[in-house]
């Protein structure tokens, strides 16, 4: 039975036991639920292992944001700029959680963000940015120095 | 040391704890852990510069690109940078499409000569032998014995990337003893064909630059000479260009823009402080811009003051192409 344009609610918990309502049309921003909503499985509480309860209420804010109507194109530009105005812990976090819930649009602009944190950036500034241990040998890190003086004189 | 994996309530995932005898230590490690999927969706929306960055940041970054070709240079800003060798051994200078100049070793094109150069892949010939090269990754692709030790009054062209299985390579040649020659390689052939062209049947001129489009090489001459020869029906044609009017009957070629003087219009010997006794020969390259093909001809620059001293250049897409070590033109 087909439901496109129900009042009906998707229960969600994140890992800590948080628990969030939206309508379905919110919640099928996510494929990953929308596959579920779709096979029947979302008529009870879905539990969410993955997502903790401060990244999963981000992530409904934006999937929320993308179903409203009265939302201008320039007001949900400015929405999804300052959206990703995060540090690199939460912006991990919703990296991942957007993948797991597969909510495209918000996978495609964390990808963009992470991107244009490493513009600019020589390998050691973006090890500190994003709390990375360099694990290259002296010699392998001599030869890519060596490949790489080029770009980086 | 103990180590082991814990789910923190505060934090998304995966980090590490190691416990020593005496305190606790969370050492939280998450990026470098990233699912390489991710990584790789990542590396593939970076420049040729972030990308030599992000592989030079861990192990698991520099695995999880190893796909990545910086795509995005020939998206983003489809005007080629300007790679000049030669003058030095290996070294070579590069100038991206802010004249911003980069100084590069590049062993590959040591007493070399530049064929032909396309989205990022360079053919060339160096001492008998011929191979492509993407001298930003070093990635080498050697190809079948070619019958000549030397090319002279010569244009070439491929089809499509080396890596790719439809991959046709094109040289003509011509000396006064031999003539007018066609040299096609076949991917996954081991010898070159070579076609005989009757001089005054396929009249050309100093040959100019060739080019490939919808299953056809174009060879041009100075003047308005095009040999065509498709692949499909290994034959070749001979055309006049002439200018484009509603009575023409003539064969349509596929329509292009030409850049015949790019360098020269866009005045690039000054842009680069280059002085007026300088010489430059440089070879010429197909740029793709939203669905319209501009051929970026091959130049010969002459210096307007004596002494005369020679630049060998090429307009080069920058990409990162990253190649098997068992990559061979074979099928």
């Amino acid at each position: 039975m087909s439901s496109s344009k129900s009042n009906k609610i998707v229960k969600l918990e994140s890992s800590d036991n948080k628990t969030f309502e939206v309508e379905e049309a919110v919640a099928v921003q996510s494929e990953t639920l929308k596959n579920m909503v779709d096979d029947g499985c979302a008529n009870d509480t879905i539990p969410l292992p993955n997502v903790n309860g401060k990244i999963l209420e981000m992530v409904l804010g934006w999937c929320k944001k993308h179903v409203d109507e009265t939302v201008t194109g320039d007001e949900l530009n400015k929405y999804e700029a300052d959206f990703l105005d995060l540090d690199q812990a939460d912006l991990y976090g919703l990296l991942m959680a957007a993948n797991f819930l597969n909510v495209k649009g918000l996978l495609d602009r964390v990808l963009q963000r992470v991107a244009d944190m490493i513009k600019g950036k020589k390998p050691e500034e973006i090890r500190r940015i994003f709390n990375i241990k360099n694990d290259f040998t002296p010699e392998e890190e001599e030869e890519i120095r060596l490949e790489n003086a080029w770009a980086f004189d | 040391m103990l180590k082991f994996t814990l789910l923190e309530p505060s934090c998304i995932n995966y980090g590490e704890i190691e416990i020593n005898t005496n305190n606790v230590e969370v050492v939280t490690r998450p990026w470098s852990n990233l699912p390489p999927h991710l990584l790789s969706l990542i590396a593939d929306r970076l420049g040729i510069i972030e990308l030599l960055s992000f592989r030079g940041v861990c192990k698991a970054w520099q695995a999880a690109s190893s796909a990545a070709s910086a795509k995005i240079e020939t998206t983003s800003n489809p005007e080629p940078w300007l790679l000049f060798y030669g003058e030095e051994g290996s070294e070579c200078h590069l100038y991206n499409t802010s004249q911003r100049r980069y100084t590069m070793s590049i062993p590959e094109l040591e007493e070399a000569t530049c064929l032909a150069s396309n989205q990022g892949w360079l053919l060339i010939f160096k001492e008998g032998t011929m191979f492509f090269c993407c001298p930003f990754s070093h990635a080498k692709i050697d190809l079948p014995k070619f019958p000549l030790t030397y090319l002279s009054g010569h244009v070439s062209a491929f089809s499509s990337p080396p890596t790719s299985s439809e991959c046709t390579v094109a040289a003509m040649h011509r000396d006064h003893k031999s003539g007018l020659e066609l040299y096609v390689l076949y991917r996954g052939a081991d010898t070159w064909t070579r076609i005989k062209l009757d001089s005054i049947q396929y009249k050309l001129s100093a040959l100019r630059m060739a080019t490939y489009k919808d299953e056809e090489f174009h060879f041009f001459d100075k003047k308005k000479g095009v040999v065509t020869f498709s692949v499909k029906d290994k034959s070749c044609e001979r055309y006049t260009i002439v200018p484009e009017d509603n009575s023409t009957t003539g064969k349509r070629l596929p329509t292009v823009v030409c850049k015949y003087n790019h360098f020269e219009r866009s005045d690039m010997k000054k842009k680069l402080g280059l002085g007026e006794d300088v010489s430059i020969s440089i070879c010429g390259t197909l740029v793709r811009n939203d669905g319209i093909d501009i051929i970026v001809f091959s130049e010969d620059i002459e210096a307007d003051e004596e002494p005369d001293y020679h630049l060998t250049g090429v307009w080069i897409q920058p990409r990162f192409f990253q190649v098997s070590s068992n990559q061979s033109w074979s099928l």
